[in-house]
C-alpha cells in the first residue's frame, strides 16, 4: 500500500463523519480523484456504517417485559 | 426540548410527570426504550440472559436515581450512560479475557492488491444488500470485536450518539473514541468484504 493511501486510510472515518478540518478534507478529496482503490475503500466503510444502522432489532420477549415490570414494581414498593 | 406542535411528550416531560406522581409516564419511558436497551445488551453481552439482566439493572437504576436527573444531558444519553456502566461493571465481575487491542497492521486493507474493477458489493443498492445471511455475518463480527471497541461502535454507529456524547458516556477522550470507532468499523468492514470477496461472490 502506498504511503499516501495509508495516510488516507487512517482518516476515512473522520472524513465520513465530517470531523476533519478543511485542509484534510481537501487533501482526501484530491486523492480520491486520482485513486479509485481508495474510493472503493471509502465506499466500503460508508456501506459498513449504513448497514450497521439498518441491522434488524430483536423484539423483547413477552416474559422479559413482564419480569422487568415486576422487578420495577417491587423496587417502587420498597421506596 | 419541549415539542410545541405535537401530542407526543418529550422524554423530559415524561420524567417530570413520573416524578409528579404519574406512574403511567414511566411505562411510556419503558415502551420507548426497552427494546433499544435490550438490543444494546444483546450486542454487548452476547447472551440473552445477560441482556435481560442488563435491561433490568439499567431500569432499576433509572428508577432509583431519576429524582437526581436534572436534565443537564438528554434523558437518552443519561439512560445509555447507566446501561454502559452496568455493562462495564458486569464484565468486571465475570472472569474474562483482557480486552485485546485491534492493531493497525491487522486492519490494513488488502483492497489495494485487488483487481482493477470495483467489487460488486460496493455498487449494489444497500437495501438490496442486507439479507439474513449478511446480517448474521455482521452480528457475528460484532461479537468478535473486543468489548472496548464494541461499546464505542454500538453507541456511535448503532445508537447514533456523536463523538462528544460517546466520550462523555464512557469517560474517554474524543480522540480515543475516534480511534476505536475507526478500528471497529474497519474490522467489521473486513469481515463483510471477506464474506463477499473471499467466497467467490464477486463473479
Amino acid at each position: 500500500m502506498k504511503a499516501k493511501c495509508l495516510e488516507m486510510y487512517r482518516k476515512m472515518s473522520e472524513y465520513l463523519d465530517l470531523e476533519c478540518d478543511q485542509a484534510t478534507r481537501e487533501k482526501v478529496e484530491a486523492h480520491l480523484e486520482e485513486c479509485r482503490q481508495c474510493g472503493d475503500c471509502l465506499e466500503s466503510i460508508r456501506r459498513t456504517i449504513a448497514l450497521s444502522e439498518i441491522l434488524p432489532q430483536e423484539p423483547v420477549p413477552e416474559e422479559v417485559r413482564s419480569s422487568l415490570r415486576q422487578a420495577l414494581s417491587r423496587c417502587i414498593e420498597k421506596y | 426540548m419541549h415539542t410545541m406542535n405535537s401530542n407526543i411528550p418529550t422524554d423530559m416531560e415524561l420524567v417530570e410527570r413520573y416524578l409528579g406522581g404519574d406512574s403511567e409516564a414511566f411505562e411510556q419511558i419503558l415502551k420507548r426504550y426497552e427494546q433499544k436497551i435490550f438490543n444494546f445488551g444483546l450486542r454487548m453481552c452476547r447472551h440473552q440472559q445477560d441482556a435481560e439482566d442488563l435491561l433490568q439493572e439499567t431500569f432499576l437504576n433509572v428508577l432509583r436515581y431519576l429524582d437526581r436527573f436534572r436534565g443537564e444531558s438528554a434523558f437518552k444519553n443519561w439512560l445509555y450512560k447507566i446501561a454502559s456502566s452496568v455493562c462495564i461493571k458486569k464484565r468486571r465481575k465475570t472472569k474474562h479475557q483482557p480486552d485485546r487491542e485491534l492493531s493497525w497492521e491487522e486492519l490494513l486493507p488488502e483492497d489495494h492488491v485487488h483487481p482493477d474493477n470495483t467489487p460488486q458489493w460496493l455498487t449494489t443498492p444497500i437495501d438490496q444488500l442486507l439479507n439474513r445471511e449478511l446480517a448474521q455475518v455482521i452480528e457475528s463480527a460484532i461479537g468478535e470485536l473486543p468489548p472496548k471497541y464494541r461499546i464505542v461502535w454500538v453507541l456511535r454507529d448503532k445508537e447514533q450518539f456523536n463523538t462528544q456524547e460517546t466520550a462523555e458516556m464512557l469517560s474517554l477522550s474524543q480522540a480515543t473514541v475516534k480511534v476505536r470507532l475507526h478500528r471497529a468499523r474497519l474490522f467489521l468492514r473486513n469481515q463483510i468484504r471477506d464474506h463477499y470477496e473471499g467466497l467467490g461472490y464477486e463473479s
